[in-house]
């Protein structure tokens, strides 16, 4: 006996009543659980279909769908670095090297130029600031695909977050804003500039240059996408 | 059971075994193949199966695709040229391993 369609949106239902938020994670496990029933009534064919969907649920142990929501959810973000990585490198290749080396010349004449202290506090609280508005209308976004949709996808959740961006550079920023030191020797104002332009270059990235590309990485990564925008 | 630990180490080079030999596979097609390999007594548990396929995935090992199966869609993973090597690796790296622990299980045996 085969599952129905009304059968298999119910168990879209189950998955998301089981904080399973992400349409590419609920289609993999109900597509599991829809082969498991057909299996189970092939020897019970007796059972209804609840009791079929809940003896099939048991075998996912008691955390349920969490751990596979989890790992799934560290995998991605891993994914998510890799595009972020694959982009960066870009911006040491023609052309895009031009702006990378004349980032860093500006930079770097900029911590001459100016009290460097105060140069430093200021392009850090304009990235910070940067970051902040860019999420903020990101979230907006986010949440108008979702109401046209009502579909969500980890690896949009992703590129809406910024893979925590601001997470990781919290550190950057206490030691770049509260720093009370100048730096004398050329080489230290040299790493310094290279740092600069490093995080500078991951906020474009991950702020404006994926976020600006994500139908074209949601289809590539998530195969299941196009089944559902019926590209 | 108690023997599920010592093939919860080997679950990855399974599924690449696996996936070596059919093309194309789904989650719920692994567990079954394996059952059925195994005369049931290897049980790879749902819970342990997807988070080592995403990995996998991830890793650039497998790569998905999409087919739609009547009313549903069915996720299947394949190899990757990485993962073709990829798998050759580990291959020989569980023959090695169960090399050892022949030495250490049947030493008699090992020595002819």
């Amino acid at each position: 006996m085969k599952l129905n369609t009304q059968q298999i949106q119910e168990l879209y239902k189950f998955t998301r009543q089981h904080y399973v938020e992400h349409y590419d994670v609920q289609t993999e496990l109900v597509d599991h659980l829809a082969n498991d029933i057909e299996h189970i009534w092939e020897n019970k064919p007796n059972l209804t279909f609840e009791q079929a969907r809940d003896k099939s649920f048991k075998k996912f142990g008691v955390c349920g769908f969490m751990d596979i929501v989890d790992e799934r959810t560290k995998a991605l973000e891993k994914k998510y670095w890799k595009l972020v990585w694959q982009v960066f490198k870009q911006f040491f290749k023609l052309p895009q090297i031009i702006f990378t080396i004349t980032l860093t010349i500006v930079l770097y004449q900029l911590f001459k130029a100016f009290p460097q202290k105060a140069t430093f506090a200021i392009i850090s609280a304009i990235i910070l600031i940067t970051i902040i508005i860019r999420l903020i209308f990101l979230q907006r976004q986010k949440r108008k695909r979702f109401s046209e949709t009502n579909k969500k996808w980890l690896l949009e959740d992703s590129i809406y977050r910024l893979g925590n961006l601001l997470l990781f550079l919290n550190v950057f920023f206490q030691i770049s804003i509260l720093q009370t030191r100048n730096l004398e020797s050329t080489t230290m104002l040299l790493v310094a500039t290279f740092l600069y332009t490093t995080v500078i270059l991951i906020v474009y990235i991950t702020a404006f240059i994926l976020p600006s590309k994500i139908e074209n990485i949601l289809e590539n990564q998530h195969p299941e996408y196009n089944f559902v925008t019926n590209r | 059971m108690e023997n599920q630990k010592l093939y919860k180490g080997s679950l990855q080079t399974i599924i690449l075994k696996l996936l070596e030999e059919n093309d194309k596979m789904y989650g719920y097609e692994i567990t079954q193949r394996t059952k059925e390999i195994t005369n049931g007594e290897l049980n790879i548990t749902e819970g342990a199966l997807y988070p080592a396929l995403h990995k996998l995935e991830a890793e650039g090992t497998l790569e998905v695709e999409v087919v739609s199966i009547g009313n549903r869609m069915r996720k299947y993973y394949k190899l990757t040229e990485q993962g073709t090597k990829e798998t050759a690796n580990r291959l020989a790296e569980m023959k090695e391993f169960l090399k050892t622990m022949q030495h250490i299980v049947n030493p008699k045996l090992s020595l002819e």
